[in-house]
């Protein structure tokens, strides 16, 4: 049986720590150009469709820097211009992408 | 095919597992796969990356959902090191998507805990993802779920043997992620 080698020893957290952690998540806004990546993402997304479906598209805001087959070469490219990770976004280009109304659901009670 | 998972037992029967000396309840009929949260942008799996378990849930219909503790405590991650993507919501509670992929960790042929010498597999989550919820007093999910999504994404060959007890996942030869 295999176990996690171990790291960083973990503190346990008070309940005030918890509750701004918590607080952290759900209030968490996604970086301005990743908002404005995604959003040109979709506005582009019938196009792309048409092309490329089945490929992925890098951008960073409305701007679109490039494509390819798979996410990480793409994301690698993206890297190596110099941008952070918070200022772009690798989108996949399929049919159901970014479905506004996706509404995520899982096996309750696992 | 290349073989991702090789009769990978699941039990009619309770078991655990065990992360960071602890021990966690597997339910009777649960699937366990091992998996490794990464960046994005990595083309290989760092050797001494934390392996932490995930339920193969067909019931969830996105790549990865995991709690925020477990994502802090199991893998020294925190969702302030992994730019969000999206807030989203789950069985109609928050959570947040945040740019990360993950890696399955082939098994040893038979075993569920032990691991091949072969080279993880990468899902790459694309502008999905993982999901992270909040560590909150439901404490959902209790363990992280693999979804259907990222199978689907990765075109892998789900095969449940349920008189055997034993999951394989194959992947195709690779043409493309998509299409």
């Amino acid at each position: 049986m295999s176990t996690v080698p171990e790291t960083q020893p973990h503190r346990p957290q008070s309940d005030e720590d918890r509750a701004a952690a918590l607080r952290a998540l759900l209030e968490a806004d996604p970086p301005p150009m990743i908002t404005q990546s995604i959003a040109a993402f979709r506005r582009d997304l019938p196009e792309l469709l048409q092309k490329h479906r089945g490929w992925c598209v890098a951008y960073h805001g409305d701007q679109r820097l490039g494509l390819a087959k798979r996410e990480t070469p793409l994301y690698q490219q993206c890297l190596a211009r110099g941008l952070s990770r918070d200022e772009f976004v690798v989108c996949g280009i399929d049919p159901t992408a970014l479905d506004p109304d996706d509404e995520i659901e899982a096996t309750l009670d696992v | 095919m290349p073989v991702l998972l090789r009769k990978l037992p699941f039990f009619d029967r309770p078991s655990e597992v065990r992360v960071r000396g602890q021990a966690i309840r597997v339910k009777p009929d649960q699937i366990v796969v091992w998996i490794s949260v990464a960046a994005k942008g990595i083309q290989q799996l760092p050797p001494q990356s934390a392996r932490l378990p995930a339920i193969l849930d067909t019931g969830c219909n996105h790549n990865l959902l995991i709690r925020r503790d477990q994502l802090l405590s199991w893998t020294g991650m925190d969702i302030g090191t992994l730019p969000p993507l999206r807030r989203v919501r789950v069985h109609g509670r928050e959570a947040i998507s945040l740019a990360a992929n993950f890696w399955l960790q082939p098994n040893r042929p038979g075993c569920r805990d032990e691991f091949a010498a072969t080279a993880p597999f990468l899902f790459e989550t694309l502008h999905d993802g993982i999901v992270v919820t909040a560590d909150d007093q439901d404490a959902f999910p209790r363990l992280p779920l693999l979804g259907l999504r990222a199978l689907r994404r990765a075109k892998l060959d789900l095969h449940i043997d349920g008189r055997r007890c034993r999951v394989t996942i194959r992947r195709r030869r690779w043409f493309g992620m998509f299409g």
